[in-house]
């Protein structure tokens, strides 16, 4: 690899450059629009270079990790990190899509359990209610008698 | 008979005309992005910005000469070095001889600036480092193209295979794994994890690079 450096004249190599670039591809997704409004406002309050979230994204094939020399075990590390972690909060929980089936399972389980204690309180409010009216009878005259022996 | 810059280094911001002409010093003449826009959509701005920030701070914390030099003989040094073949202490013998920098300590600053100003890696002296965290760089020896070699090596040591899901990019590990972007002009800072895996640096410079790439050395 040092012996390279004699062949051409640039102080960068063309592959190391296209592989950073590629590595902002990876990173700051052109298309995605999450990513351009997020970037867009880092750009304004960091001055930011625009060109870092103009460069296309990658597909499938180009995500293969061989093909990073000089930043692959950078990338490795950072993958690493995104696996390890878990959602801490709901916001996270929310926007946590990796596994679509653990997602949906999460906020049906958390559905259920809300709607299993909305309910609950209800039932819990409406026994309550029947047991008080039970002791407490509103007053409702007993079918009265004197009208007819008064007669 | 081209003008020369006579600007100082301390002043900025750099004018239309400074900025053609270092910009045709650094990526050659035949590199014209940018040309004839105005200030605000110039592409190269945010290279500017850098370059501006980085001839601020040499006058305000290096040697009095560096003070009195301007963008003129910061170019000259450019030229030398940007080839990248020349070792350190050729450079630094050669300078002795032809810049009016007299003392060891204002030639070791400029050639420190202008290698910071080629490359966008932090090399030099810790006081003019501009953002705290970054990977200092020292060149005390041999050529700039052998400390770029070493630094970024293109032979990985971690060898698992990993996939990259579609969901992996930055705003997802904002997002998901918490954690923080900070935004580094300092290229060997790139994708480098800090603070207890809860901070990464992201080089954004693409223009810069794009420079590089397609610039005529």
């Amino acid at each position: 690899m040092l012996a390279e450096t004699g062949q051409s004249s640039e102080l960068y190599k063309k592959d190391f450059i296209e592989e950073t670039l590629k590595t902002m591809r990876l990173l700051l997704p052109e298309h995605d629009k999450d990513t351009k409004r997020w970037f867009r406002n880092q750009q304004g309050r960091y001055h930011l270079d625009p060109a870092a979230n103009q460069n296309g994204h990658l597909n499938a094939e180009s995500r293969q990790i061989e093909q990073f020399r000089y930043w692959r075990d950078r990338l490795v590390i950072l993958k690493q990190v995104f696996d390890e972690s878990e959602p801490k909060n709901i916001r996270q929980w929310w926007n946590d899509r990796r596994s679509g089936v653990r997602w949906a399972t999460f906020w049906v389980g958390f559905i259920v359990v809300l709607l299993t204690i909305l309910f609950g309180l209800a039932q819990s409010v409406e026994g309550a209610l029947q047991v008080y009216k039970s002791y407490h009878p509103s007053s409702v005259q007993p079918r009265s008698t004197v009208c007819a022996s008064d007669g | 008979m081209p003008t020369r810059l006579i600007e100082g280094l301390y002043k900025v911001p750099l004018s239309l005309f400074s900025r053609r002409k270092i910009r045709k010093t650094i990526w050659g003449a035949g590199y014209t992005l940018g040309e004839g826009l105005n200030d605000i959509e110039d592409p190269c701005n945010p290279y500017f910005s850098f370059y501006e920030a980085q001839c601020a701070s040499v006058t305000r914390h290096g040697t009095q000469v560096l003070w009195t030099a301007n963008h003129e003989e910061l170019l000259k040094v450019i030229r030398y070095i940007k080839a990248g073949d020349e070792t350190r202490e050729s450079i630094t013998s050669k300078l002795h001889e032809q810049c009016d920098f007299a003392d060891e300590a204002s030639i070791d600053d400029v050639i420190a600036l202008a290698a910071r100003l080629l490359l966008m890696l932090s090399i030099g002296n810790p006081k003019h480092c501009l953002n705290l965290g970054q990977t200092m760089i020292d060149w005390k020896g041999g050529t700039l193209k052998e400390l770029v070699v070493n630094r970024f090596s293109s032979n990985p040591v971690l060898s698992d295979h990993v996939k990259i899901p579609r969901q992996f990019n930055a705003l997802q590990l904002v997002r998901i794994a918490g954690v923080k972007v900070a935004w580094t002009s300092n290229l060997v800072d790139h994708l480098l994890l800090q603070e207890d895996d809860t901070k990464v640096y992201i080089f954004h410079h693409a223009t810069f690079l794009r420079y590089h790439r397609d610039g005529d050395w």
